[in-house]
């Protein structure tokens, strides 16, 4: 296959140096330390990732960064928090009456930006079901980078 | 090597993705294209069924590193990315994909005016002004790290890439002589040299065909030369719009996206005689590299006709199309204004090469009673029943309703209803709407008695 013999892409050999080169800037919630690590050590080339381990620090950092976030991936299942990413997603679109919210999650901008829900079981859900969330896309975990930007160039390109 | 040989339809890909069980990715690829030119109405129709509900069509298309690597080389980046991301091609195309995802990831929330540009042009198939748009912008100011990457990767996938590719390519046999002869200027990726070679092959008393591929050639190199100079990389502004836009395209050698990019201003300005040229001589050098004539003499059209009769034979065929949208036609409207034929192995076309009929889908060079009588069948009441039951005109709506879908009856056709008020027998036909969109009616032998060209669509036809 002729294809292999190219010369190698550039993206090969020079990893990025510096994690604030400007690169867009990602929320992902996620309590497990072994799928951030993951997530984090293949999305870097393109993404600069915040995290948060529970819906308290998404909600802080969401008010924190709102203006800078290009996107948000959230886990489904977060053991331990209130909110789950279901809720979490249907907070950040709006969708939840401000008397109905913790108080930790008042005052949470709404997000025009690609919401994507990750899960270890995507098929305990419906995809479909999500989107009337407020949800944009649902992937298994663990994410990669292609999959997450085409997730996200889907948004632009609905958008277009 | 043919231009065409490394791009296959994005339509019949995402037929092959959606029977892999990557609907979501196929719908991408389409959008994709979409995206990139708007006026593909194959995938948009394609979109359209599938949103209604329809199963996708079979597809033998095979999906491989060579498709996506194509695709890559021809700025097709959204749609390779959908195909990596929805199928397992093994070797390397999980880094690719992540390249891919790297290059094509949004811009930081607040990047320069530019770099987003950058990014809608990568989104839209423009990945040439994407790159020029970026060393552009790195001449007049530092390039933030990501940017930086991106500019490599793009200079590998569009430059170093494609030029490797093109040096280790299968030869295969030309298809043609003069297609032969450019050859290994197609290979560099220089009009300049493909005119030299032209010129070469033509020697003192060129053929018709090397003439006008001689002729298109010099009047793409003035207008490249005119409006982006010798050298893109030199440019202070990068165009994106309008015809500089078109003549960079034409200076990184993607004619693809030149060609969908003249279609698109001479379809804006109709009246814009030297637009209409330059898609002319487009659209005729993408014909002879296929192999095929620079002017497709089957249907002329109509001020043309006294002088093809006497040379070129005239099709006998009677084309009796379900529905030309389906198909990606256009009814009322015409984006080929040089040739009236629309072949669907043009790699230049958006058309797919399975659309069904070959020989013409809008009535634009029709004999003047076959257009007259469109008018009274338009006019006529719709009552679903008989007959023509709508020619639908209205550009905004180019698709067919699910009642024209989905007829798949059988009945008697008679000529008496169709528009062919050039014919002057009766003859009648039996036509099975199921097996095949189109039969052959036997030749009339006096010349004085041939319509012109006999294309009649039947849309929505009716239960008995």
């Amino acid at each position: 296959m002729t294809v292999l013999q190219r010369p190698p892409p550039p993206g090969w050999t020079v990893l990025p140096d510096r994690e604030a080169d400007g690169r867009a800037l990602v929320l992902y919630v996620d309590v497990d330390d072994q799928s951030w690590s993951t997530a984090s050590d293949r999305l870097r080339r393109a993404y600069r990732l915040l995290r948060a381990e529970n819906d308290r620090e998404a909600c802080e950092l969401i008010r924190s960064y709102s203006r800078e976030l290009v996107a948000v991936l959230l886990d489904i299942d977060l053991p331990g928090s209130v909110l789950d990413g279901i809720l979490l997603t249907r907070i950040l679109r709006g969708r939840v009456p401000v008397q109905a919210l913790p108080p930790f999650a008042r005052g949470v901008p709404q997000l025009d930006v690609p919401i994507v829900l990750v899960t270890e079981t995507p098929a305990s859900y419906s995809e479909d079901e999500l989107r009337r969330y407020g949800g944009d896309r649902l992937l298994a975990k663990p994410v990669d980078i292609a999959r997450i930007t085409l997730a996200l160039t889907e948004w632009h390109l609905a958008r277009s | 090597m043919g231009l065409a040989a490394d791009i296959v339809s994005p339509v019949l890909v995402a037929r092959a993705m959606a029977a892999r069980g990557a609907r979501r990715e196929a719908e991408i690829v389409l959008k994709g294209a979409l995206m990139r030119d708007p006026s593909a109405a194959d995938c948009r129709s394609e979109l359209v069924r599938w949103s209604r509900g329809a199963t996708p069509a079979a597809s033998g298309t095979e999906l491989t590193l060579e498709l996506v690597d194509g695709w890559i080389r021809e700025g097709m980046l959204v749609e390779a990315l959908a195909v990596l991301g929805g199928v397992e091609l093994g070797g390397p195309a999980s880094e690719w994909a992540n390249l891919l995802g790297e290059l094509l990831a949004p811009v930081p929330a607040h990047a320069a005016d530019v770099l987003v540009e950058m990014h809608r042009a990568l989104l839209s198939g423009s990945a040439s002004v994407a790159m020029a748009l970026l060393e552009d912008r790195r001449r007049e100011a530092d390039l933030p790290g990501w940017a930086h990457r991106r500019l490599a990767l793009l200079r590998w996938m569009l430059l170093d890439n494609a030029r490797a590719a093109v040096d280790d390519g299968p030869e295969g046999e030309a298809p043609s002589l003069l297609a032969a002869a450019m050859r290994p200027a197609l290979r560099s990726r220089s009009i300049e040299r493909m005119l030299e070679a032209a010129r070469e092959h033509g020697g003192p008393a060129p053929d018709p065909d090397t003439r006008m591929v001689i002729e298109a050639l010099e009047r793409l190199t003035a207008e490249m030369t005119e409006q982006v100079g010798e050298d893109v990389m030199t440019l202070h502004t990068v165009p994106v719009h309008g015809r500089p836009a078109a003549a960079m395209q034409l200076r990184m050698a993607n004619f693809r996206g030149a060609l969908a990019v003249y279609r698109k201003l001479s379809m804006s300005q109709p009246g814009e005689s030297s637009l209409a040229d330059l898609f002319a001589a487009m659209r005729g050098l993408s014909r002879v590299l296929e192999g095929r004539p620079f002017v497709d003499r089957s249907f002329p059209p109509p001020e043309a006709r006294a002088f093809e009769e006497e040379t070129t034979p005239f099709s006998k065929q009677l084309a009796l199309s379900k529905s030309p949208m389906a198909h990606g036609g256009r009814p009322g409207g015409h984006d080929d204004i040089t040739a009236a034929g629309v072949h669907a192995s043009n790699p230049f076309d958006d058309v797919t090469a399975d659309v069904g009929t070959a020989t013409l889908q809008e009535p634009y060079f029709e004999a003047p009673g076959l257009t007259a009588a469109l008018e009274a069948a338009r006019a006529a009441p719709d009552d679903g029943s008989k007959g023509m039951s709508t020619w639908r005109d209205d550009s905004e709506d180019a698709f067919p309703s699910d009642t024209d879908l989905d007829n798949e009856d059988t009945r008697e056709v008679v000529l008496s209803e169709l528009p062919l008020s050039a014919f002057s027998d009766s003859e009648t036909r039996e036509v099975d709407l199921k097996d095949t969109d189109r039969i052959s009616l036997p030749p009339k032998t006096p010349a004085e008695e041939r319509p012109s060209v006999i294309v009649a669509s039947i849309v929505g036809v009716g239960d008995e």
